[in-house]
């Protein structure tokens, strides 16, 4: 019953992906068609240059064009492909000049029990535009590792399973670098931005 | 269900990760504790920062583009970085070449007069005074003096500190 579904729906990915594999340049096309909307969104919480998200974007489907033959099947091509542009971006991150904090996985780091508490809601007076730049402005100065799964958690809402896929890495570190990814962000909105974050301790 | 038990579960609760097993037992707490409620709303409340930015639309033609990038076997990788928009950039490095041009040749204009200088000052060997040799011995003699104090210093404290490391085991 699940094949003759498969057979039914002949734009499937996994078959535009072989299509492609075996020559068919216009099969690629429509894979970029159908992703190109939600990579120019995941690349726009890492820049707000239109020129370097193409940029990014156009990369991400290039290096997945070369090793279109290594997708596995045995996950959706989009996960595939979003790790891919994470990578990518990690890439681009870099060479802008930004490295990854070492040891900031450090507990240490995490926030304490007040911050935890602590409520931060935007300013009722905010545009939402204007949240959105301070949030972006706060994710840039965060070590990549936090920045990564706070966008997939909280902007691009991907579910734990989905991001220890993308990042490879297990459901506990996912749980736990959100965690502190999010103490972090908190900290920062309270001490950067104390006029615009409500924060109230419970 | 204890507050131990539930402060874990907390932001799982609220990314919507629990089994409804798990969510059924932990809400219960919720209602009836109000520092692990707090926490809830607190994790909650994080949430309303992450708004949807204003969207970069994509080129027309955009798709057709790149695939036929990608069948030239345009790889994507190691390509030059874009300038960024309004950096200036492009603008500011003709200039800077300028500038250090300039001052490189500034530089070395400087060292050579200061060589031609210096040639016309310096006293030849014969010339050099004798209490300008008298001062030179004596700054190095009082180096020479530091340099055996420190070392002196040095063999009165390790002993020390070996000892006191022995006896603090």
């Amino acid at each position: 019953m699940a094949l003759k579904l498969v057979q039914e729906a002949p734009l499937q990915d996994a078959d535009l992906v072989r299509e492609a594999i075996a020559g068919n340049p216009l099969s690629f096309q429509l894979l970029v068609e159908r992703y190109q909307g939600r990579l120019f969104a995941l690349a726009r919480h890492y820049t707000s240059s239109p020129v370097e998200v193409e940029d990014i974007v156009q990369d991400t489907f290039l290096k997945a064009y070369s090793r279109l033959d290594t997708f596995q099947h045995q996950s959706a091509f989009y996960t595939w492909l979003y790790r891919i542009a994470t990578n990518t971006v990690l890439d681009f991150l870099k060479r802008r000049g930004r490295c990854p904090v070492q040891a900031v996985e450090d507990p240490e780091l995490a926030g304490s029990p007040e911050t935890d508490r602590r409520i931060v809601r935007p300013d009722a007076r905010l545009e939402r535009q204007e949240v959105a730049e301070i949030t972006h402005a706060i994710l840039e100065g965060m070590p990549e590792i936090f920045r990564t799964v706070l966008v997939m958690r909280e902007l691009e809402e991907m579910a734990y399973q989905e991001i220890a896929d993308v990042l490879d890495i297990s459901i506990g570190t996912v749980e736990s670098r959100l965690f502190r990814a999010r103490a972090r962000f908190k900290e920062r909105l309270v001490t950067q931005y104390p006029e615009f974050a409500q924060g109230i301790n419970e | 269900m204890n507050c131990k038990h539930a402060r874990p579960l907390v932001p799982l609760y609220v990314d919507g990760e629990l089994t409804s097993v798990q969510s059924a037992e932990l809400r219960p707490h919720l209602l009836s504790c109000p520092a692990c409620r707090s926490l809830a709303q607190a994790e909650q409340s994080l949430h309303a920062w992450f708004v949807p930015t204003d969207e970069i639309p994509v080129p027309a033609g955009f798709a057709a583009h790149v695939a036929r990038r990608a069948v030239a076997g345009d790889t994507g990788s190691k390509r030059p970085l874009a300038p960024v928009e309004g950096s200036g950039h492009e603008h500011s490095e003709p200039i800077l070449q300028f500038v250090l041009h300039a001052l490189a040749v500034a530089a070395i204009a400087l060292v050579v007069a200061s060589i031609a200088m210096r040639r016309l000052d310096q006293p030849a060997a014969e010339e050099l005074k004798a209490h300008e040799s008298q001062a030179l011995d004596a700054s190095l003699f009082a180096l020479d003096q530091i340099n055996r104090e420190e070392l002196r210093a040095a063999s009165i404290f390790n002993p020390q500190g070996a000892q006191e490391g022995s006896s603090g085991r």
